[in-house]
């Protein structure tokens, strides 16, 4: 196995500073087959030659220009995971760096032994990051969820297609909180009859009461709308 | 310090107690510690009933309610307006539009962390994409539901490291399609 991720997986490091690269092999070098660039023309000849499993990137190497230089890093070799690396970490930059396709987001000061972890963990096609990280993650991905189906409203519900259209306007009724007899009184049929209906709804929609439907109603309207 | 001051602070009818015998007490009146409140929305008997387990033994969170529908869950949650939702997978799209969404506008204050019994993660993604900030499988709840519930209180998120690729990849998809359109 060790012998299989050894041959498998090139993990090359990139920081302008001697002693991290030391410092960030050290954990690795067991592993994998470790190769170094100090300066970003290095960098980009030994992703194009290596096509590395892993890329550690110091923020710090001269010519990446900050966070964003993790895309065009990327692009020079898409099947490369970078995990960026940087002295001063914080959960905005961590999620920009995911953002920008890093694959993790590290201190540069982690321990060897973690640093092997988070290797093995994004060779294996999970993402590194704090869990800090997490919650803007969320934010963003609710908002342009949002915004999304403002600008595009989902087709929510194929369920009140099923409804004949005179069972979408009983419903629509009770959604404007109508009750039977009115409901009966507007369409001119029998109370017996909205009941019918009624029970044909909670059916084919799956719900057990007019309350459930009055909140399905007002619902769908409010996101179709 | 801080740890015997938490001692001190803890449950009301311990304070109350005590407070007679130390004339410092009288400030826990003054500076009650916010409690968690937190409703429970599941179907199942065994999830609501390991969660109150869990619950029982935190310091600072109680149960304030239970629904077992998704109509009652909306309803709590207006009323109750709790502090976290631990609202079960399956009941989430129990409407047309995803329940946790309804449950955000009826109470702006509340969070939701989801429970989740078998379910793809694509599932949950899409869940987690409405507005949920957490989520526990079932399984998972003696050991993660009371690290989860204090990092949601704590404006944290809680969620496994295995979304977290799918999270990205989707937040990566929306942004392509925009920059499409333009």
């Amino acid at each position: 196995m060790s012998d299989r991720a050894r041959t498998g997986s090139v993990v090359l490091i990139a920081s302008p500073i001697a002693g991290i690269r030391a410092q960030w092999s050290q954990g690795l070098r067991e592993k994998f087959p470790i190769y170094e660039a100090a300066e970003r023309s290095v960098l980009e000849r030994n992703l194009a030659n290596l096509k590395p499993s892993i890329l550690l990137l110091d923020l710090a190497l001269p010519g990446l220009g900050g966070v964003d230089g993790v895309s065009g890093i990327q692009r020079l070799s898409p099947l490369t995971s970078i995990i960026l690396m940087t002295s001063t970490p914080n959960d905005r930059e961590g999620f920009s760096a995911l953002k920008a396709g890093a694959r993790g987001y590290c201190s540069t000061d982690m321990d060897p032994n973690l640093l092997r972890k988070a290797v093995s963990v994004v060779i294996k096609g999970e993402i590194w990051v704090a869990r800090n990280v997490f919650a803007p993650l969320l934010e963003e991905l609710t908002a342009l969820t949002e915004r999304r189906h403002k600008e595009f409203p989902p087709n929510l519900d194929t369920r009140l297609d099923r409804l004949t259209p005179r069972e979408r306007e009983i419903a629509q009724l009770i959604g404007g909180g109508a009750s039977n007899k009115e409901i009966a009184g507007r369409l001119n049929i029998t109370e017996a009859t909205v009941k019918a209906h009624l029970t044909a709804i909670f059916r084919k929609l799956g719900l057990s009461d007019r309350l459930g439907l009055a909140l399905f109603v007002t619902e769908y309207n409010r996101v179709t709308r | 310090m801080s740890a015997q001051r938490a001692k001190k602070v803890a449950p009301r009818a311990r304070a109350k107690k005590s407070g007679r015998e130390h004339g410092s007490m009288d400030w826990v009146k003054k500076r009650p510690i916010p409690v968690v409140s937190i409703l429970i929305a599941d179907p199942e008997r065994s999830s609501r009933a390991a969660a109150t387990r869990v619950i029982q033994g935190l310091r600072g969170m109680r149960v304030i309610g239970e629904a077992v529908t998704g109509h009652e869950a909306v309803t709590a949650t207006a009323r109750l307006k709790p502090r976290v939702v631990l609202l079960d997978l399956q009941l989430s799209s129990e409407f047309g539009a995803s329940l946790i969404s309804v449950l955000r506008r009826r109470s702006s204050r509340t969070r939701v962390i989801l429970l989740v019994g078998r379910a793809s993660e694509d599932r949950i993604v899409e869940a987690l994409s409405h507005g949920a900030v957490g989520c526990v499988t079932k399984k998972e709840i003696p050991f993660f539901l009371s690290k989860a519930l204090e990092a949601v209180a704590a404006g944290e998120a809680w969620m496994s490291r295995k979304l977290v690729p799918k999270i990205v990849d989707r937040l990566a998809d929306y942004t392509a399609r925009a920059k499409k359109r333009k």
